[in-house]
């Protein structure tokens, strides 16, 4: 291999993905150190801590095709900059950004532009905009160059870098023709109220169809706007995030109406996050089942009626979810609500977050009716919503007597099993192997069921090492890692127990992981693995 | 009437083995396409090609009449050709087929695909690389390949620590 030209060489590095087989690859030789390192890991992704970057080394991408097609992830305003640093001699030594005039913003807009035109390998764009002002021409020169490059495949636009826009158009507005056949991934959320509906239409990539996209994240009035022509058949997870409404468009009814046709002429959702504040009746005619695909249900208690009583109406399939998570948002739903349900399949349901309930017997009920309940989140407060700040009447006993009547539990999530122990990290050990007996299947406990699918909090990981004539090892490791969404990770080539980290081992010090319950969480870790108990 | 007939093309490798092929199968090469439309009359004399053996210009040959026919990419632009590399993600069966080959054969193959400037061939053979390269340590690229490690087990570390922060991306 070391014989092959260096054009052919590079042609081969461009088919290989992954960070990690780039770099062991530059490990095997001198040779192809020299060529990965500088033209390629070092150009593969470009962070930048501004929403506006106007670094120069965007100057040298846009004059260096070569490396510019290298770069396959852009994030704009993440935190930590990420500049390529290899082959820049005709840069300015300085990596930090040049603080522009405002009338300098749409020069550095174009440059940035430009390189990402030289881009033709970039697979994902993100744009957070944090705080900061993005300018309606910026914006609109940065989308124009995205618009037309095909090999994307993520395109993340949270969406308040219409903070500007005021409804005005602009010139580029009309040149926005999106081209990108292979997106897998796009969100386009949060607009705004000042976004009106002509700039909205303008900027979204999709109003008719696309057979590529899995994974949609959109605001409620875009969705609805464009619920009857959008066609995505092989949409599966779908976000839609509340919105302040538009004083001119639909009111939330109306958009609540649309978003469950377009539910309905979606039946390859698996995954729904949506938590409407209106009720309103599903817009069957009654030929197709509803949702027939859904596992994970991540709702207001508003929607599971609509779709209960979409049920009683004969159009809702008699499956329903594996997981339901009910989101506070308005009110919640009370575990004896759950038991009333009937379009939930209570054998097949595996989750259920838990807001409220009536009595501790209801809890043993849910248990007896739900035998394959594998996670939960549990409140330590009776009648209340889940609030780990609040100390409550919940007491240990109960609440693992209470635990244990799930058979098949793996999953155990929320804060509260630590804050009925007060905190106490010697109690708290005491407290896992409590649980790790009870449960016997129980391997994973956090402090909260993560939202996103690649957060990385820290969580309780519980191991046990059987054997027949004595009593179980067992012992847990506190690890940062995503947790349980597997399938989100296999689209980008990961997997979730390559990128878990353990915490407190010698390689990985114990790190200050930011405020609160975190820190504490890093505290539990002590050295890594903790053995509760010791087999013979 | 019957079609006319398709021009036949002699073309004579390193080692002196000569073929006689359809102009449309040897005009998946750009190389060869180009030199054919340099040259306005008809000429006997094999085209010399000192860079590719005759064994795997027997197996380009197998290749290119295999996709006779199906369109070339655009020669406009680096970007578009890059494009349409990148459209066709994964390798078809036949061509996963073709290309199980020793890996001395592979090489030369990617090699000759490019002195002859076939894209599509360039891009089955670097994708096969590439796929054996994925998910190997080290060593065991260093094994598949035959090549000596030139770096101390320090050297090594270091660039595994210097290219650490992406990992998690």
């Amino acid at each position: 291999m070391n014989a092959l030209p260096f054009e052919v060489l590079s042609e081969v590095l461009s088919h290989i993905d992954l960070h990690i087989d780039l770099v062991n690859l530059a490990c095997v030789s001198r040779s192809l150190c020299a060529i990965i390192i500088p033209f390629h890991t070092e150009y593969r992704v470009i962070q930048t801590a501004s929403s506006v970057p106007t670094s120069p080394v965007w100057r040298h991408l846009s004059a260096r095709k070569d490396l510019a097609k290298n770069v396959r992830k852009i994030y704009f305003g993440y935190g930590t900059q990420r500049f390529p640093t290899t082959l820049t001699s005709n840069l300015a030594h300085s990596q930090s950004e040049i603080t522009s005039r405002a009338d300098c913003a749409l020069e550095h807009a174009r440059t940035v532009a430009s390189a990402l035109r030289n881009m033709y390998n970039l697979t994902s764009f993100h744009w957070e905009p944090h705080t900061q002002v993005v300018n309606l021409e910026y914006r609109n020169l940065i989308l124009v160059a995205l618009s037309q490059n095909p090999s994307l495949k993520e395109l993340i636009l949270p969406g308040a870098y219409s903070y500007q826009d005021n409804g005005a158009t602009s010139t580029t507005d009309e040149e926005l023709i999106w081209n990108l056949p292979d997106l897998t991934t796009l969100q386009f959320a949060n607009l705004q109220s000042a976004l009106n509906n002509t700039t909205r239409s303008l900027m979204f990539p999709w109003y008719s169809s696309s057979l590529t996209i899995q994974s949609l994240h959109v605001d409620e009035p875009t969705l609805a706007q464009y619920h009857s022509t959008l066609e995505l058949p092989s949409l599966e997870l779908l976000v839609i995030e509340y919105c302040k409404l538009d004083p001119l468009g639909p009111t939330g009814p109306r958009i609540t109406l649309d978003i469950c046709q377009f539910l309905q002429n979606h039946p390859s959702i698996q995954d729904l996050l949506w938590a409407p504040r209106n009720s309103v009746a599903f817009p069957s005619d009654g030929r197709q089942d509803l949702l027939p695909n859904l596992k994970t249900l991540r709702t207001s208690g508003e929607f599971v009626y609509m779709l209960e009583n979409a049920h009683a109406s004969r159009i809702q399939n008699s499956r329903g979810p594996k997981t339901l998570q009910l989101e506070a948002i308005h009110a919640g739903l009370s575990v004896e609500e759950l038991l009333k349900l009937t379009f939930i399949d209570k054998t097949t349901l595996q989750g259920f977050k838990v807001t409220t309930f009536e009595d501790k017997s209801s809890l043993i009920l849910m248990a007896k009716a739900f035998p394959s309940m594998e996670w939960l989140l549990l409140p330590y407060e009776w009648n209340r919503p889940i609030t780990w700040e609040l100390g409550g009447p919940f007491a240990w006993d109960d609440y693992i007597q209470t635990v244990s009547q799930f058979p098949n539990l793996t999953r155990l999530d929320g804060s509260s099993p630590y804050a009925l122990l007060n905190w106490d990290p010697i109690k708290i050990q005491r407290g896992i192997l409590d649980l790790a007996r009870l449960c016997p299947k129980l391997n994973e406990m956090g402090p909260y069921i993560c939202a996103e699918p690649r957060s990385k909090e820290p969580r309780v990981y519980i191991f046990r090492e059987e054997l027949s004539t004595t009593p179980a090892t067992v012992w847990y490791e506190v690890r940062e890692g995503f947790t349980g969404r597997v399938r989100y990770d296999s689209r980008d080539g990961s997997t979730p127990n390559g990128n878990i980290r353990l915490l407190g081992t010698p390689h990985s010090p114990l790190q200050s992981k930011g405020a609160g319950i975190t820190n504490w969480f890093t505290r539990l870790a002590q050295s890594g693995r903790v053995i509760l108990q010791r087999g013979r | 009437m019957a079609a006319p007939a398709t021009q036949q093309i002699k073309i004579r490798c390193n080692d002196e083995k000569e073929f006689t092929v359809d102009r449309d199968v040897l005009e998946r090469s750009v190389l060869i396409k180009n030199m054919l439309e340099d040259v306005t009359e008809q000429q006997d004399a094999p085209i010399p090609l000192p860079n590719v053996s005759g064994p795997v210009m027997a197996k380009v040959l197998e290749y290119c009449t295999h996709h006779r026919g199906e369109p070339l990419p655009s020669a406009d632009t680096e970007q578009s050709q890059d494009e349409t590399r990148k459209r066709t993600t994964d390798i078809s069966e036949w061509d996963q087929k073709f290309i199980t080959v020793d890996q001395e054969m592979l090489f030369e193959i990617i090699l000759a695909a490019n002195y002859l400037d076939i894209k599509s061939l360039l891009d089955v053979g670097c994708k096969t690389v590439a796929n054996m390269i994925k998910g190997k340590t080290p060593e065991e690229i260093r094994k598949l390949f035959n090549i000596v490690n030139d770096f101390t087990p320090e050297e090594e570390a270091q660039i595994k620590k210097e290219n650490e922060w992406a990992e998690d991306r």
